[in-house]
């Protein structure tokens, strides 16, 4: 125990988007968080510190991802961070409603060099659905700790406080079940280990390695041409130009291991029982239903976010930021007028501007961040794709732009929902072309002083602005005439070699997994105000 | 689960034509077949859940824009590009899995 007092363990949470990992975090935590970017990257990072027992426990939130290739910044991360930091401990997250998904994750990271114990949250929703898990039955198969957990009310984290000690004392028993590539495929890796073993990185299991260059992945790939000898490499280069179809036996592969586990682990319901998740869809996603839906929601998101947030926002202009300004003049009415007009004008009514838009903001985070949750966003940007695409957008881009209209600076904030980085800095570069409010006011005030019959000029101003957001489609187009791989999905990108002249016609290729929603879930909505935070500070 | 004896359904019906599944209508199942494009478009849709023998179910087609489908208990929305370079076999409702 010794040890354990006087270094913190140190605990990766890993998990796929919607699966509550945020929660889970928010639950070992607290409020003993620090919020702030991957060094180089714009992905968010979330560490905190917690004491359980005797132990100190530093826990880091990996970003969200559902695989581990080098994809997007997200998946790079992730791995980078367990082969180069070696965490004590990886707490892989899994819906237990979704399992066959979830556990995917889980297969690709149990070859990687730190013990992983999973973390099967919203069993009480899994339930609901009928599907019953059985986590000591998971446990025997995978031969790695299952905690069942329901983060949301709380469930369970004493349970995996528990088990990340009990693993961090006895890890020799640690020898899990890992998911092999297709038989067929065993002995090209096997080849490629072979070539490969004396020259990769520290920290890099060659397994792994072989296994990761036979997907396809560009970045191990390009890391081991410049490790191995020449001859080596044209060797390695060989063998993956005859097995280019290496990525389906891979993939595969962890498919048959997770339908092996998940066989004995789990009972479910009927087959062809529609659930509600099932029924609602039907409405959210229909090119009409869905569209009316979809104004509905937004609408009540608009509402919302400027029916309560602007009485606050006026109220703190006044009462807080006006007295502040008045009182700081009347300190110092004696100075000289430089310093008060710094001080009153610049600093406190300047920046004080901007402090009262912090109703606003948290309130639009927490309705963006409830629709996350529920799963709502993806359907949302799938009824909306077809518009986007016009704008050369991804249809989650829309939410925040439609804001715009209401005021530019949730707008530009709200850019941070869309997982896809690209797509966020379109949005973010287009958001202020929406004219929003107060630019209309101007607009309405400006026009008649120049014009005869300023009603058409101020139309034809708006309509200029949405044309010059639209255009910005086209100036790209013709760079992405070529664009062949073009998948992304929830958390995705392009690879980086590609990144540079691909900005949105990417775009038009979206593919979003339609998280399970999970409809009315009141306890969820505390992820959403951890969200709102997070993303304020 | 399903995914090995869906394999060896398959292969014993070889014969049978692809389709692109851009091309199936809605509430039909397919069994995937083969994938075409990049190898890194292969190797991300692999990584989706659509490796070949696994049951898919259309979802929401409509004819353009992009295509909702149930791949191993997920939905996944594709864009109609990406749904044309998976060929699946179109299967009976007959003898359907159901989900898959």
């Amino acid at each position: 125990m010794n040890t354990q007092e006087a270094r913190p363990i140190r605990v990766a949470l890993a998990g796929q988007p919607n699966v509550g990992k945020s929660t889970v975090f928010n639950l070992l935590t607290g409020l003993n968080q620090h919020v702030g970017n991957w060094p180089g990257k714009t992905v968010e990072q979330k560490s905190g510190t917690c004491h359980h027992g005797v132990a100190t426990f530093d826990v880091i939130d990996l970003p969200g991802t559902y695989s581990l290739s080098a994809n997007s910044p997200e998946e790079l991360i992730t791995r980078e961070y367990i082969i180069r930091e070696k965490p004590d401990v990886v707490v892989a997250v899994v819906d237990a409603a979704a399992l066959e998904r979830h556990l995917y994750l889980v297969a690709e990271l149990l070859p990687l060099p730190a013990p992983v114990i999973i973390a099967l949250n919203m069993v009480d929703v899994a339930e609901q659905q009928g599907v019953k898990v059985e986590a000591h039955v998971l446990e025997a198969a995978v031969r790695v700790p299952v905690v069942p957990m329901t983060a949301t009310r709380g469930q369970g984290i004493r349970e995996l406080f528990a088990r990340i000690q009990e693993v961090m004392c006895g890890q020799a028993q640690y020898a899990p079940n890992t998911p092999e590539i297709r038989a067929d495929h065993k002995g090209v890796q096997l080849q490629i280990r072979a070539l490969v073993a004396d020259c990769v990185p520290a920290g890099f299991p060659a397994d792994w390695v072989a296994l990761k260059i036979l997907e396809g992945d560009r970045q191990l790939t390009d890391l081991i041409c410049t490790c191995l000898p020449p001859e080596a490499w044209s060797e390695v280069h060989g063998i993956l130009r005859q097995h280019e179809d290496a990525c389906i036996a891979v993939a595969g592969g962890r498919y048959e291991w997770v339908a092996r586990m998940v066989r004995a682990a789990v009972v479910r319901p009927k087959a062809g029982q529609i659930t509600l998740t099932d029924r609602l869809d039907r409405w959210a996603t229909d090119p009409f239903a869905g569209l009316l839906m979809l104004a509905a929601v937004l609408g009540l998101a608009f509402w919302l976010t400027f029916a309560v947030g602007s009485p606050m926002q006026q109220w703190l202009g006044r009462y807080v930021v006006h007295s502040a300004a008045a009182m700081a003049g009347q300190a110092l009415s004696s100075a000289p007028r430089r310093i008060s007009g710094v001080v009153v004008d610049g600093a406190i009514n300047g920046v004080g501007t901007v402090v009262t838009f912090f109703p606003v903001l948290v309130i639009f985070f927490a309705v963006l961040g409830t629709l996350e949750d529920v799963g709502y966003m993806s359907r949302g940007a799938y009824v909306m794709d077809r518009f986007m695409h016009g704008m050369g957008l991804h249809g989650k881009s829309f939410l925040p732009l439609f804001l715009g209209f209401g005021c530019n600076v949730p707008a530009v904030m709200g850019a941070r929902v869309i997982e896809s980085e690209r797509a966020r800095l379109m949005t973010i570069l287009l958001a202020p072309l929406v004219p929003c409010t107060a630019r209309m006011a101007v607009v309405a005030f400006l026009a008649p002083a120049f014009f005869a019959s300023p009603a058409p000029v101020s139309w034809a101003l708006l309509g200029i602005n949405l044309a010059v957001a639209r255009r910005g489609r086209y100036g790209h187009e013709q760079s992405v005439a070529g664009r062949a791989c073009c998948l992304h999905h929830g958390a995705s990108s392009v690879p980086p070699a590609q990144r540079a002249h691909h900005l949105p016609g990417y775009l038009a290729a979206s593919s979003l997994v339609l998280a399970q929603g999970r409809h009315g879930h009141p306890g969820r909505v505390r992820h959403s105000v951890g969200a709102v935070f997070s993303s304020l500070r | 689960m399903a995914t090995e004896s869906l394999a060896e359904h398959s292969r014993s019906s070889t014969a049978a034509t692809l389709h692109p599944l851009a091309e199936l209508p809605p509430a039909q199942h397919g069994v995937i077949q083969e994938l075409q494009g990049s190898h890194s478009f292969r190797s991300r849709l692999a990584a989706l859940g659509f490796v070949p023998g696994t049951s898919v179910r259309m979802v929401r087609n409509l004819g353009h824009g992009p295509v909702i489908v149930t791949v191993r208990d997920t939905r996944i929305a594709l864009g109609r590009e990406e749904a044309r370079q998976v060929l699946v076999q179109a299967r009976r409702d007959g003898d359907e899995h159901a989900g898959g």
